[in-house]
């Protein structure tokens, strides 16, 4: 009997957990969701690269990361939809409809990118799994 | 053998999207009353007229009480796509390329152009520290083109022609609208061929500089037109002159003054519509104010025949095709002009 406690133990805060990631309120500012392009992203898609450390799809949550912050650490112009980001520049780009948009993206070899914007995750299970895909994202790669 | 497999497959591409074109049953393809016209077109200041009628329309049945607007719009990133999806009937109509659409035609695919969408709107754009001056100091120089098919590419020939240069005293580079701003900068393109807002952005930025517009070196220049499906100009011709109305009413109404080319900044650089930075689509409609033109939207046989001429030059058009075959202007002679409320 002795032995289970500590079981329980970790049960009771497993589902202490989860129970706050299902219904605790999510922040209600909107914060920003970096996409970064890093410097020789133009020079290696010349020689033919892939570039394949870019996503093609970045996810968004309405009223929650609703602002996408487009960051330029390259050497030459991007493209991102029209709007042309010097080196060094930012640009935000705010999201406030669930929607799915396709973007030019010179930073891709495909030319293209996507930004998929999601409903705010209800309380429950649904923002229960937005919790644990969230947290996913920040954990080391030997995580996954 | 070469010749031989190319033709096959060209003739199986034609043969396929031919039968998809006619075979579909009329609801699959949105023609059926009471459905929605479907209208694809891009994100380029050329296509401006599109998104400013479907607004339109869509406001004057709001305020009628008539429900939602007969036609919409859908909003695509290449043309590629949108050919494909005009082909299959997705869409049953589109801003398309006009030598793309005579092309088309010439293979059996049941089009036809109904009305301009623009004119204007394609620069040549050089480094601001560059010494060309003139298009003949480009001699011996790199030049981006969006692809031979385009027809920003026939707007070079007529260039070169015009200095007495031919293709072989430049360089040509295909190479997507995108990256030619960033080619530009990094000196690895001495030029870029290719429609706004491409030009604009790079020039905005600081950077580049036009070295000729169409607006100076080709006052009639068109590419973009509204092309809609035999099948449905067939079926809901007062629909397809309805758009027709709304798209011609909307290049009067864009050309009226800078208040409404603001206005319409701001309308198309919505998330429905292009979802851009408005002040970019501003800086094209302001910089100068005839960048691309809206207000003279008439079709003209010769102008059309001029384009035709200048795509089986360059042998993007492998045979003539009569006008009557690929234009249907009798909306356009049937226009009723209205007053768009924005």
């Amino acid at each position: 009997m002795r032995l289970l406690r500590p079981l329980w133990l970790a049960f009771a805060v497993a589902a202490a957990i989860s129970a706050w990631s299902a219904f605790a309120p999510l922040p209600d500012e909107s914060r920003d969701e970096l996409f970064e392009i890093p410097k020789g992203t133009w020079a290696r898609r010349m020689a033919g690269d892939k570039v394949d450390i870019l996503p093609d799809t970045i996810t968004l949550t309405v009223g929650v990361k609703d602002v996408l912050l487009l960051r330029n650490a390259d050497t030459v112009p991007q493209i991102f939809g029209p709007v042309l980001i010097m080196p060094g520049q930012d640009f935000r780009l705010p999201f406030d409809t669930v929607s799915v948009n396709e973007f030019n993206c010179s930073a891709h070899s495909s030319g293209s990118m996507k930004v998929i914007v999601e409903p705010h995750p209800a309380a429950g299970i649904a923002r229960l799994k937005w919790r644990v895909r969230r947290a996913s994202r920040v954990l080391p790669a030997s995580f996954h | 053998m070469n010749d031989y497999l190319p033709m096959r497959r060209r003739l199986l591409e034609s043969g396929l999207g031919a039968a998809l074109a006619t075979a579909l049953p009329r609801a699959a393809l949105g023609t059926a009353p009471g459905t929605p016209l479907a209208v694809g077109g891009l994100p380029v200041t050329c296509n401006l007229t599109l998104p400013i009628a479907c607004t339109a329309k869509t406001l004057a049945n709001q305020r009628a009480g008539l429900g939602p607007a007969p036609f919409v719009y859908h909003k695509y990133s290449g043309w590629p796509e949108i050919k494909e999806s005009l082909m299959t009937g997705r869409i049953q109509a589109a801003y398309m390329l006009a030598p793309l659409v005579m092309d088309l035609v010439n293979t059996r695919i049941p089009l036809k152009i109904v009305s301009l969408g623009h004119r204007s709107g394609a620069v040549i754009m050089v480094r601001t520290d560059a010494s060309y001056r003139r298009f003949r100091d480009l001699r011996g120089r790199a030049i981006a083109v969006p692809s031979r098919f385009a027809v920003d590419y026939l707007f070079l020939r007529k260039m070169l022609a015009r200095e007495n240069m031919t293709l072989k005293d430049i360089e040509i580079i295909e190479m997507n609208p995108p990256d030619m701003p960033a080619a530009l900068y990094a000196r690895a393109v001495d030029a870029y061929c290719t429609g706004e807002p491409f030009g604009a952005a790079a020039q905005r930025a600081g950077y580049a500089r036009p070295l000729a517009m169409t607006r100076d070196e080709w006052r009639n220049y068109i590419c973009c037109v509204l092309t809609v499906r035999d099948d449905v100009i067939q079926t809901r011709r007062p629909l397809v002159q309805d758009l027709v109305n709304h798209i011609q009413a909307a290049g009067t109404w864009l050309d009226q003054g800078p208040a409404n080319r603001d206005r319409a900044a701001h309308i198309a650089g919505d998330k429905k519509f292009f979802n851009q930075d408005p002040k970019i689509i501003k800086f094209v409609m302001e910089t100068p104010h005839d960048r691309v033109t809206y207000g003279d939207l008439r079709m003209i046989r010769t102008e059309f025949d001029e384009l035709m001429q200048l795509s089986l030059e360059a042998r993007t058009l492998k045979k003539p095709i009569a006008y009557e075959r690929y234009v249907d202007d009798s909306f356009f002679h049937a226009v009723k002009p209205l007053k768009l409320a924005l």
